[in-house]
């Protein structure tokens, strides 16, 4: 059982609000200087640098960095416009403008919280104007936002990709699917919530295909950048690295010469976000490496995989337990951090049930998304409700069909490979 | 005058951050274009890259730290009331100024017998290993001095223990207004 300390750490340090990657280190110390003193602890840091100083790695500074050029470059109004020539119209016209904007935000930016806060600071004020509760806008916000992290690229599906050694293009591609899944399913919920209430759409009529085509024209590169450079990635014309640096690269040159809203005196802006950004991932990959080192030498995913393998031989029930401990641990822990801790130790046993690790992967990303918008501590749902200033319980009121909704995604999802691996193998 | 030697303190570890993400980044592209355009690339340039770009992540780290930009599990905060946040500010930066304080004890014992050198440009790890001195070193002066605020505020004096971020805010500001005014415009 001493074994199993560090892991015990690892919680205590969590619940004292240590930040992640300094509660991974301290686990790991834990480890190398009380239990398994033979190690030399040279062995600590070389696995702590040699985590990150590998070129692939330099794909998340990339991504992160064109989400900041993007949003400097005045695309964001350009798909608030897009999504309202679209759907405005429609009952519920600005609820399903906040769907539909989480989506195609996706691809710019891969955090829920920036995504929640951004929306709940910009569509809810206007929202509530139009005569939506604040409950309601609130909490349509937190679920939409759950998408963005899905939608590729984002730094959770990198890190996926890495941990359970699966192609990062391949990865993005296949994200598209449960991310365009999880719109449709949000908006059809507010659909019926919107006929049911009666909320009023947010345009007079239905745009026409020329506004339509002239929004479109301007949102093109928003859309069209990130999925062109995936399609690179996927064929293999240059590695996840090169796609970034290229990304940035071209979402430069639209900012400045397209949208022409990209000053020079945003770029220090820009890099100085990206190297804290940067930073704050790279340290919780570098310390999970520690963690994992200590797993691997005492053979944890090995004692779990047996576990697991003892307690059932179906694949099909062996998801739901993941399923179900995944929603449990989304309640209390944020996503990308259960994603480094945990993906390491499940990947090797839904290997030996003969699961797809992409489709594993899919599963896992859309779970612990929805985790952020349930009680107690879910992060988007704190987001939300802290700056809408919204009551908990008030917000749960209002949230839960969404999660329904979203729940019907994840077990879509879950027991349809065909399903999660859609968009993979359409273009494979 | 004064004002923009703090704001340059503030964030002096973005600003030769920033520095290391361009290299990296302008090499990166530089290495796209060689390769497909002229059939060849440099052999120092992603050792450069990966070089700078760990400076640029440990760099990162300490400013995270810093101005409270790291993830953590804000289980304990929200319950506590705010009364009692001085004291959980004081556990937490105790804690993390032990922990900052032993890695930067063993990066330094590992970065001094580092024998290692970089493939193409024969140069020492060391120059690259020394990033995580530096951060740890850093980390640790900062928990000390939340420590020693929190303490402060404890006992009942009037002080800060949080260091401004004014970076996140003016990111944030600059986006609200761009799509504010659209909004405007739109209704």
């Amino acid at each position: 059982m001493e074994v199993l300390i560090p892991v015990g750490v690892l919680f205590i340090l969590f619940f004292l609000n240590i930040p992640i990657a300094f509660a991974l280190m301290g686990a790991s110390l834990t480890y190398f200087i009380f239990i398994n003193s033979f190690m030399p602890m040279e062995m600590l840091i070389q696995q702590f640098v040699t985590a990150v100083e590998s070129f692939p790695y330099l794909a998340v500074p990339f991504f992160i960095m064109v989400g900041s050029v993007m949003n400097h470059s005045g695309i964001s109004k350009a798909l608030m416009d897009f999504a309202d020539v679209l759907v405005g119209h429609t009952k519920g016209g600005l609820a399903q403008v906040n769907v539909l904007l989480s989506a195609m935000m996706g691809g710019i930016s891969g955090s829920a919280n920036a995504d929640a806060a951004m929306q709940s600071k910009i569509l809810v004020p206007e929202m509530e104007r139009k005569g939506f509760s604040k409950e309601f806008s609130g909490a349509i916000t937190a679920a939409s936002s759950a998408i963005s992290p899905v939608i590729p690229p984002g730094t959770n599906l990198i890190l996926y990709a890495l941990i359970a050694n699966v192609s990062v293009g391949g990865m993005f591609l296949a994200a598209y699917m449960p991310g365009i899944l999880m719109a449709v399913a949000l908006m059809v919920a507010v659909h019926v919530i919107a006929v049911i209430r009666n909320y009023k759409p947010s345009r007079a009529s239905m745009s026409s295909p020329g506004e339509i085509f002239k929004q479109f024209l301007r949102s093109i590169w928003a859309l069209f950048i990130p999925f062109a450079i995936i399609m690179g990635m996927r064929f293999g014309v240059f590695t996840p690295t090169e796609a970034g640096g290229i990304a940035v690269a071209f979402a430069a040159v639209v900012g400045f010469f397209v949208y022409k809203e990209l000053k020079i005196h945003h770029i220090p802006l820009i890099l100085m976000d990206t190297v804290k950004g940067t930073g704050a991932v790279m340290a919780i990959i570098a310390s999970a490496k520690v963690f994992g080192y200590y797993l691997t030498l005492e053979r944890i995913p090995q004692i779990i995989t047996e576990f697991l393998v003892n307690m059932t031989s179906s694949p099909f029930i062996l998801l739901m337990v993941i399923n179900v401990m995944l929603l449990f641990i989304g309640m209390f822990i944020e996503g990308g951090a259960a994603l480094v801790i945990l993906a390491p130790l499940l990947v090797p046993a839904v290997k030996m049930f003969g699961i797809d690790p992409m489709h594993f992967g899919i599963i896992f990303i859309v779970n612990i998304m929805i985790g952020g918008l349930t009680p107690p501590f879910g992060s988007m749902m704190f987001t939300v409700c802290s700056i809408v200033n919204i009551q908990l319980e008030k917000f749960f009121r209002e949230v839960w069909p969404f999660i329904l909704a979203l729940l019907i995604v994840l077990v879509l999802v879950t027991y349809s490979e065909s399903v999660a691996l859609f968009t993979y193998r359409l273009f494979s | 005058m004064k004002e923009n030697i703090r704001k340059i303190g503030i964030h002096f570890e973005l600003y030769i951050g920033s520095v290391f993400l361009t290299v990296t980044t302008l090499i990166v592209i530089m290495n796209v274009f060689t390769r497909y355009f002229l059939n060849f690339t440099f052999t120092w340039a992603e050792e450069i890259a990966v070089g700078c770009f760990v400076w640029t992540i440990f760099l990162g780290l300490a400013s995270a730290y810093k101005t409270k930009g790291l993830i953590g599990v804000e289980l304990l905060t929200n319950m506590v009331p705010e009364k009692g946040r001085p004291l959980v500010v004081f556990i937490t930066s105790l804690i993390v100024s032990i922990l900052a304080g032993t890695m930067l004890v063993f990066s330094f014992k590992y970065v001094m017998n580092s024998t290692k050198i970089t493939a193409a440009l024969e140069m020492s790890y060391k120059y690259i290993y020394s990033s995580i001195i530096f951060s740890f070193a850093l980390i640790t002066l900062y928990s000390l001095y939340f420590l020693a605020q929190s303490f402060r505020k404890m006992i009942g004096a009037d002080v800060k223990f949080e260091i401004e971020d004014d970076l996140e805010k003016k990111l944030q500001e600059e986006e609200l207004e761009m799509m504010s005014t659209k909004i405007k415009e739109v209704r």
